[in-house]
Order: structure tokens, then sequence, then C-alpha cells
């Protein structure tokens, strides 16, 4: 009995420190810091990839603002890309606007369709906004 | 003697001071540069070669057999019908750093860029990025403008021609020049008239302190003051202050000052790049830019021009070879490019307006910033030309009366809000009443997608197959008259589906509609979708007897558009210094204001509207293969005519009326939607692909009756419903129930 007891509080307490640090650090979705390993295809036209991947290299320095114009650059490319949105959201909740990150997520995710990995971190965005 | 000698003393004190504040304060007033977007360049973007080639040709470059030189370009041809286009980019500072000058090489297809290939660095670009347009200034007074340039950016040969001819002992005299005003005195007098007498000092003051009056007194201060200027300035600080100062010409409205601005204006070179017989020219229009305008007055612009190369020559400051050289240029103007103050003056009074947000009027007009903007030069040029063909053609064939109607036109990015272009006046050049701002218009059934959100946002009641009832409505409010409103048609068609009455614009079960779901909700959902002006709570306001500006409907089928997120429009992106420092980034600003799921049912019915409904006529101008939604909007009395319709790249509102309150006879349809449809017809329009949201299923339904029907059937119509509140029923093509409800009905009634 006690011994189940323990597993269960050790789950608990378990799924509470990672839900935790979801919640304390943001989405490190983009901060790997090889420039081109395991980047997902964000798009198939190469002038939106050569874009985003300008804007995951500033945002990996802390230059938010120029992150930001490279996405806006790029959304006018592709303006219902949702990767485009929801980088745009990480860099807001980077620069500490996180109403303004919750609304960009949500806009991600109107255009994320059944992206299911791309929603699960939008979902993740939208919960440490709030 | 003594007192007068104190009272003098004290008046040169003052000019002195006058002197020194001008001079070391801020000297010149600049005005703000406005650029439209720039052209981005990629691999697959759709352009055509005639667009590429009329934009570098606004932006000044020229087309030459071998791209050598920067502001160069030349084509030649490629495969498939296409192009290889060889450019020599200039450089520019963007709001996100400087882009150095680039040769590139790009390949285009018909109507698509191919590659592109920067023969500087020899290797591939994904993407490149033109130096934007100017459009236009915000002036300071009398419209001057100009561009500052340092006395060690000018060539030396435009020093040596000023001297030569205005003032050959310049560096020798104290700021008068007793020995010049003595000659002009004789040559006056004598008849022969070979030099002025004033030194450019004294001419600095005269255009920069003084008036142009010409009596003794101001002759007297005149001499004074650049007696004062030379004492406590060098030559060279009095030159730089001379040659950003004079006038050289007009370009309507606009008022061209400096040798910076003067020199893009009639060379289309920055002034570093002037050559020796350029330069002449400038100086020989000093004396008079508007009796020595080269485009104007070649002949003798151009012999005025030798004349200084001549003098320069003769007083040793211009080697022979160099002087042959000159002679022998034409003069190498290029043609006029740009149109007075602003192109396109109600775009920047939008800007304008959004400016004076974030900065003082004063400082627009003085301070030099760099505002880079969101218009596409090319749809504004599409729409221009749309406008002033299209009202011409209604006059005729309506038999109104010649310059009668009048517009506005807004163009913005579907899901960015950024605008793209924007017409305030049939004349969109004049700088008057901007329609697209300030009109207030009613603005009839451009409402109604708010009451059917309002009741798609009730889904438990509500669904686009609910049967309205379209039939006779009195209505009487506490306290108001009696009001029965009618249909277009004049008829009552029974119990019509949500969809059809949106799609065919019904007034009737649209009130029925509204009054039931609450006019207060209906108001509430309007300004959730952007309507900040207040909505009078009477039944008429649900069919648009509210007057609001285009501008304020584009802002409300932003968000209708845009899937559900208010989403303030935008014409500014960045702003700039005058030093190219950056100051203020716009970015994308957001609010979901509603659920997915239920703007994406009403952005189908919208689409309805186009190809079933009202807007079936906008396929003359437009495939259908594009899905375009919109509203069509129609006064009472015909004399206000709408339609707001998005692609999936473009949202655009337009407005067809006139000033004087008369009647058009111009519907919806036939007036504001035939405008848009022309104007987008022939531009990169891309198809409108909603993105279904989760919990939404696409079900076959009757037409007329509502309910569920097999999709085999020809009055079947395909509509999306939320899984919970889907129909359930089922009916024959006849529109009977089908065995399956009839028995399921008989086992309901059995066991209640």
């Amino acid at each position: 009995m006690i011994h189940l007891y323990s597993i269960i509080s050790g789950c608990i307490l378990g799924l509470l420190l990672i839900g935790c640090s979801a919640v304390l650090a943001p989405p490190d979705y983009i901060s790997s810091s090889e420039p081109n390993a395991g980047r997902p295809e964000v798009s198939s036209l190469s002038a939106v990839q050569n874009l985003y991947a300008r804007s995951t290299s500033d945002y990996s320095n802390g230059d938010f603002n120029l992150a930001e114009s490279n996405l806006e650059r790029a959304l006018r490319i592709e303006p219902e890309n949702p990767f485009l949105w929801f980088t745009l959201a990480q860099c807001a909740y980077a620069k500490g606007e996180p109403s303004r990150a919750r609304e960009l997520a949500l806009k991600a995710d109107s255009l994320a369709g059944h992206r299911i990995a791309l929603k699960k971190q939008i979902r993740q965005i939208i919960g440490a906004a709030e | 003697m003594v007192a007068a000698g104190i009272a003098f003393f004290g008046y040169c004190s003052h000019l002195n001071k006058e002197v020194r504040e001008k001079f070391e304060g801020k000297r010149f007033e600049l005005p703000a540069r406005v650029y439209a977007r720039p052209l981005e360049l990629f691999t697959g973007k759709a352009l055509a070669i005639e667009q590429l080639q009329l934009e570098l040709q606004q932006l000044g470059y020229r087309k030459v057999k071998d791209a050598a030189q920067i502001g160069q370009y030349a084509i030649s041809n490629g495969a498939h019908q296409g192009a290889i286009i060889t450019l020599y980019a200039r450089p520019f500072e963007f709001w996100d750093g400087t882009q150095k000058p680039q040769k590139l090489e790009l390949t285009l297809g018909k109507h698509k860029v191919g590659s592109i290939f920067s023969l500087s660095n020899r290797q591939p670009l994904e993407i490149f990025r033109l130096e934007p347009l100017l459009i236009g200034g915000i002036y300071p007074s009398e419209n001057k403008d100009r561009q500052l340039v340092r006395y060690n950016q000018v060539p030396r040969h435009f020093i040596d021609a000023l001297i030569a001819i205005e003032d050959k002992r310049f560096y020798f005299h104290d700021g008068i020049d007793l020995r010049a005003i003595a000659r002009a005195f004789v040559s006056t007098v004598s008849g022969r008239e070979l030099q002025g007498g004033s030194t450019l000092t004294q001419q600095l003051v005269k255009n920069f302190y003084l008036s142009s009056e010409r009596t003794l007194k101001r002759k007297l201060n005149e001499v004074l003051m650049a007696l004062i200027v030379d004492y406590h300035y060098d030559k060279n600080e009095i030159l730089e202050t001379y040659i950003n100062e004079v006038y050289l010409g007009q370009d309507g409205a606009r008022a061209i000052h400096g040798i910076g601005l003067a020199s893009q204006f009639y060379f289309g070179v920055p002034v570093e790049q002037l050559q020796p017989h350029q330069s002449a020219l400038l100086v020989a229009m000093l004396k008079g830019p508007a009796h020595y305008n080269p485009r104007r007055n070649p002949k003798r612009a151009l012999k005025r021009r030798d004349l200084v190369l001549k003098t320069t020559f003769e007083q040793g400051f211009l080697p022979q070879w160099s002087y042959d050289r000159a002679l022998s240029q034409t003069l190498d103007v290029i043609p006029k490019q740009s149109r007075g103050t602003a192109k396109y003056p109600g775009f920047i009074d939008l800007v304008v307006r959004q400016l004076k947000r974030d900065y003082k009027e004063k400082d627009l007009r003085t301070e030099g910033l760099r505002v880079f903007t969101t218009l596409d030069p090319a749809l504004q040029h599409k729409a221009e030309a749309t406008v002033k063909k299209q009202l011409d053609q209604f006059e005729t064939t309506h038999k109104l009366d010649h310059q009668l109607l009048q517009t506005a036109v807004i163009f913005s990015s579907r899901q960015t809000a950024e605008v793209l272009a924007l017409i305030g006046d049939r004349q969109p050049e004049f700088e008057g009443f901007n329609r697209a701002l300030d009109a207030k218009r009613q603005i009839g059934s451009l409402l109604k997608p708010a009451i059917y959100l309002t009741a798609l946002e009730r889904p438990k009641k509500y669904t686009l197959s609910t049967l309205l009832d379209d039939s006779p409505l009195q209505w009487q409010a506490p306290g108001a008259q009696l009001w029965q409103p009618n249909n277009y048609d004049n008829k009552f068609h029974g119990d019509v589906p949500m969809w059809l009455a949106l799609a065919h614009s019904y007034n009737v079960p649209s009130v029925k509609l509204g009054l039931e779901l609450g006019i207060q909700n209906v108001i509430n959902t309007a300004k959730r979708l952007g309507i900040t002006q207040p909505l009078a709570p009477y039944g008429s306001t649900l069919l648009g007897t509210s007057e609001l500006s285009p501008l304020e409907i584009t802002q409300f089928y932003q968000a209708i558009a845009s899937g559900g997120f208010n989403t303030p429009l935008r014409a500014i992106k960045e702003v700039l210094d005058q030093h190219g420092k950056p100051l203020k980034r716009y970015g994308i600003q957001l609010e979901a204001i509603a659920d997915a799921r239920m703007l994406y049912m009403l952005n189908r019915s919208l689409q309805l509207v186009v190809t079933e409904g009202t807007g079936k006529g906008l396929a003359q101008y437009l495939s259908t293969n594009l899905a375009i939604a919109g509203k069509t909007g129609t006064t009472d009395d015909h004399k206000d005519s709408w339609f707001a319709g998005f692609s999936g790249n473009y949202l655009g509102v337009v407005w067809i009326g006139n000033d004087q309150g008369k009647s058009t006879g111009l519907t919806g349809a036939a007036g504001a939607m035939a405008l848009w449809g022309a104007i987008l017809k022939g531009m990169p329009v891309e198809p409108l692909q909603l993105t279904k949201p989760e919990g939404i299923i696409e079900l076959s339904t009757h037409r007329d009756i509502g309910e569920r029907t097999s999709a085999r059937c020809h009055l079947a119509i395909s509509l999306p419903f939320l899984l919970s509140s889907a129909p359930t029923k089922k009916v024959n093509c006849k529109g009977k129930n089908t065995v399956k409800t009839k028995v399921n009905n008989w086992w309901k009634n059995l066991i209640n």
C-alpha cells in the first residue's frame, strides 16, 4: 500500500516538475544551436525557408525585433504559414509580451490544420502565456 | 552721431545673433520621405516582366545594353518566352540593415521569377529586395524639398563651375566683392550684362534669411549679413549651406532645393556621380531654373550650359580634354519621374494620420524622417487606371451626368492587414476630400454578416441550413413608427435556409433574425468585429442605415476575412531618422474575437454569395476557381453602391456614390462589385482556401428545404456544420422525408 502511494506521489511530483518547466521556459522549438539540424520543413518556398532560418538565428542571438521583422517579411510571401505565426508568438513571448504571444499563437492554431506536433507546441505557448 | 553709431552697433548685434542662430541651429527643414513596399524577388514569385520593367523605370534605373554601372539594367531573351535581366542594384538603407550595391542576373519565365544569381558575390540568391519606390513626402512650409549633401560629397568640377560663373573671387573676399559690384554697375550702365554683383554669400543670405523684395533697406541688410556670415564661418561651410539651399526648379507643387535633390531630379544620379557637363547645366540653371529648364527649353539651357563650360575653362578650372568632352555631351537629362508633392495623396493622408499618433506634425514635416509603408505600387496603379475608365463607363451606360460619380477604394492583405492601395477620389492624384477615410455613407447590406455570425454563435438554435421565414413583417418599436421592410425584388420567398437568405441578401428574414437575436447582440458582434462608431439600437440598423467610412468597413471585413481576428489596418512598417537610424517598427497586432469555427461557416456562406447569390456577376471578371467571398451592399434609392470581398491574398472594399446625394441606379453588384472585379482582373489573385477548423463536418443538404439529402441530388448543396449541431433529418431529392426518417418519427411519436 505504502509502496503504491509512493509510486503515485512520485508520478504526480514528476508531472508537476515537467509542467512547471514547461511554464517557466519558452518552448525550445527553435533554440537548437545548429542552424540546420532537425529543422522542420517550414515551407516549400526556398525564400520563406531562408527568411525563417534568418529569424531563428536572430532569435538565438536574442535579437527578437529583427527575428520578427524577418518573419513578417516571410509572411508577406506566405501569409497562411502557421509555422511563421507560431514563431512570431515565440518572439512575442520572449520579449515579455504574453498577451500578444497568446493572440499570435491562436492565429497559428487557426491555420495549423492537422499538424499535430505544431498544434501541441502552440497549445504550450497559449498555456504559458495565460 | 554717437547715438546713430550705438543704434547701428545694436542693429548689427541683432543681425549677428540671427545669423548665428540659423546657421548653427537646425539649418534646414527636411521633409519626411515616404516609401512604398519594396519589391521582393524570389524563385516562384508571380511577376510579369512588364511589371518589373515598370518598377525599375519608376526607380530611375536606366535600360542599357550592358549593365556595367550602378543604376542600370539590361534585358535579353531567355528560354520559353522568358527573359534574362542583368540588374546593377543600388545600395539602400533598410530598417534591418544596409543593403550593398549588387549586380544580379534574374531569369524570368512568362509570369514568374525563375532564378536569381548574384554576379557580385558569385552565388545564387533565394530572395532579393529591390529598393522601395519613393512615393512622396510630408513637406514643410512652401513644399520645399531637398536632399542634404556634405561639402566633400560634391565633385570639384561643380564647385569650380559655380565659382567661375557666380563669384570668381569667392575665396578672396570678405562676404562682399566691391570690385564685382563696381563691374556690375558699369556693365548695367553700359548695357552689357556680364555678371551680377552679388557674391555667393550674399545670394545665400538673400535666400536663407530675407525676403525677395528689392528695396534699398533689404540690400543693405544683405550686405551687412553677408559680412557677418563671412566673419563667422569658413568658405567651405558657406558653400555647403549654399549648395543645399539653392533653388533649382519646380516639380508641380514641390520646390526642388539643393543640388543633392537636383542631381536626382534631373539626372537620376546621386551628387557624387555628377559629370562636368551635368554640373555645368545645374550651375547654368541657377540664374533662372524655369527660364533655363532643360526639359522645357533645351536649346536655351544647352547654350547657357556651354557658356558655363567655356567660362570655367577660360578661368583655368577645366582641363582642355575635359572641356572638349563635356561640350560634346547632350543635356543628358532623364525624363521627369514623379508627380508633384505626392504620387498617392489618398494613401499618404492615411500614413500621416497614423504617424501623428506617435509624432508631432512639426517633426513629421521637418525632421527628414524616412517612412516605410505597405503600399503596393502595382496594385495602386491598376486601381487608379481602372477607376478612371470604369466610372466614365458607368456614367455612359446608366445615363448619368458626366463626372457625377465618386468613389473610394481600399485594398489590404487579407491575413496581415497591410494597406496595399487606397483611393479617395475618382481623380486619385487630387489632394482634396479623402472619401476612403472620411466619407460616412449608409452601408446597406454590408452589415448583414454581423447578424448571421451572431446567429451562428448560437449553434444549438441556428445552422446554415436553419429555415428563416421570409414573409411580410410589420414591426413597431415602442415610440417608433410602424416599419415594414421589403426585399429588393419586392417578393417574399417563404421558408428560406439561412445561407440562402444571406446569399441573396433578403432583407426581411435578416431583420426577423436580427430581432430574434436581439439588436443589441448584433451590435455587440459588430463592435467585436471592429466597428468603433456607435450603432443606433433600432431595427433599421440591421439593414445598414448606419453611416460608416470605407476604412471602417474595411476594418470590419478584415476581422471576418482573417477568420475572426481583429487586425488593425496598417499603412506603416518602419520609421528611420534622417541618418538612417531605426526609430520605430510597427509589427503585426491582432486579437482573437470569435470562434474560428463560426467564422469558417460565415466565410463559406460569403463564398456562396458569389457563387449562388448577389455576387454572381463577379465571374465576368474573375474565375470562380478563385472561390472569392464577398458581400454586396445597396442603399435605398441606389445612392450608395458597395462591395466588400476577399481572395486568398487580397481584401478589398469599394464604394461608388456621389457627393450630391443623388440616386445613381447602381446596385452594389452592378457598380462597386464590377469595379472591384475589374481592378483585380489580371492581378496575381490567389484562391481563397479556408482552413477547416477541427469540429466542423461537411454535409450535403437540400438547398430549398435545409435538411440533409443525398449528394447525388441535383438540388444538394454542401455546407459546413458543427459536429454537435449537424442536422440529422434526411429528405429525398423531392424534399419528402426519407423512409428512415419516417420510421424514426413514427417511433418518436409512439414513445412520447
